[in-house]
């Protein structure tokens, strides 16, 4: 039988930008699975399944996110039916609370396996999870696209972007330092990705290019 | 069939019955990809991709553009570009100001440079000091007043992800602080203005804490 620990059940609070329309479809749908509704029940999963689902694998990777899917969804809809959801225009908190809870439990449980687990012999078994190899070279050709625009742009832009994506400094203390405003770090931002989709298009244009006369060449076109 | 239809209409009211909680914008998801969103910011994004499919595609956009970033600004950290003075000078982008304002600064810096109040600290030269960490009484290295430093940080042993260095007085004022960028297992640092006579401390940091520290001892010229 699944326990879900108490610490899961988390209080939703008020949400004071609910728009009264939200606020009413949320509430309508916790009225009606509180009144056991199975429509409402499979409303609840259609609406957040996938988005549950969404987070758990980006938080956990692809294993195990079924049964969080599922232990998710248990804890919600027992919540719900003892009535301990008590600001039910704040459904949408109360999911986004479970879920990271529910993530949280489970990577202290595997750090308290991990510290257990003495000999890897025993059987333990680990996801390999490097992409194959064609998404490899994909990668790589886009990390090469990314090199190029940071070769083209100056030595300060560089070094803002680098302070941002690597050095993982804030934008407000990259602007106070380089004597840079809000503005200015905006469009050097979005100068890099328009330039990264641009040379990305050329060298594809330029493949399909290559490719084509490669395929008329071989028709004897 | 009617109450399928009917199911499925209900269930898109609900998905857009919040679009005050609007599709985050662009910097927020990259942000959220970087995992530097704080409260509330972050729980509005999160309740927000929960139930919004197009906002869930285009998250991963943002997160495999930031680890594109990463990886690249990665590389070329590690081996610097050296671009060619002419193509320096074409690209407008090093004009820090509009013409009218960047002429009233010319004029400005050129009355300064006449007047030169810092003059131990605008070299024309550069020197190089290779700085290592000293056991006992050891001398530690010396540079000159009135050069340029450039600094070589022995960073053997060292995870440096996210480094810098930071120069600083013997009172502990701190001068500057550098992204710390690797060629082969030394940091490289450059400090044109120069350091006048004094002791100083050249600190490797990581995630605020300090990894090692080198003594640096600068003595006036002749001397």
């Amino acid at each position: 039988m699944l326990t879900i620990p108490e610490e899961i059940i988390p209080d939703a609070q008020p949400d004071p930008d609910l728009s009264g329309e939200a606020a009413a479809e949320w509430t309508d749908l916790v009225e009606s699975i509180r009144a056991g509704d199975q429509d409402a029940m499979s409303r609840l999963y259609s609406t957040f399944g996938r988005g549950v689902r969404y987070y758990l694998s980006r938080q956990l990777g692809a294993q195990e996110i079924e049964d969080k899917v599922h232990d998710t969804f248990l804890v919600v809809l027992g919540a719900i039916q003892r009535g301990e959801l008590r600001e039910p225009e704040r459904l949408m908190g109360f999911v986004r609370t479970v879920v990271r809870r529910l993530v949280a439990t489970h990577i202290d449980r595997l750090v308290e396996e991990r510290r257990e687990r003495t000999d890897l012999e025993d059987g333990y078994a680990m996801a390999d999870e490097r992409s194959d190899p064609e998404k490899d070279a994909e990668q790589r050709q886009r990390v090469e696209i990314m090199e190029q625009v940071l070769h083209t742009i100056s030595r300060r832009d560089r070094e803002i972007l680098t302070r941002f994506y690597l050095y993982e400094q804030s934008q407000e203390q990259i602007c106070r330092e380089m004597g840079l405003n809000d503005t200015q770090f905006r469009l050097l931002k979005s100068r890099a990705k328009q330039r990264f989709a641009e040379i990305g298009k050329r060298k594809i244009e330029k493949a399909n290019t290559s490719e084509n006369n490669f395929l008329r060449k071989s028709a004897g076109v | 069939m009617m109450n399928k239809k009917l199911k499925q209409i209900q269930i898109e009211e609900l998905r857009m019955a919040e679009p005050r909680k609007a599709h985050p914008e662009e910097e927020k998801l990259e942000l959220y990809a970087l995992g530097r969103l704080d409260e509330p910011e972050l729980g509005e994004v999160e309740e927000h991709i929960l139930i919004c499919a197009p906002c869930q595609e285009r998250l991963d956009e943002a997160t495999e553009y930031v680890a594109l970033m990463r990886e690249a600004t990665r590389n070329v950290a590690v081996a610097p570009v050296v671009e060619p003075a002419w193509r320096r000078l074409f690209r407008l982008e090093w004009l820090p100001m509009p013409a009218p304002a960047l002429a009233g600064a010319f004029v400005v810096l050129m009355a300064v440079l006449v007047w030169q109040p810092w003059r131990a600290a605008a070299p024309s030269e550069w020197q190089q000091v290779e700085l290592a960490t000293m056991r006992g009484d050891m001398a530690g290295p010396v540079a000159m007043e009135g050069f340029g430093l450039d600094l070589r940080l022995d960073a053997r042993g060292l995870a440096l992800a996210g480094a810098t260095a930071q120069i600083v007085a013997a009172d502990g004022a701190v001068i500057g602080e550098f992204p710390a960028l690797m060629e082969t297992d030394k940091v490289v640092v450059k400090y044109a203005p120069g350091l006048r006579a004094g002791q100083y401390w050249v600190r490797l940091r990581v995630a605020g804490e300090t990894v090692r520290e080198y003594s640096l001892a600068v003595r006036t010229r002749g001397v």
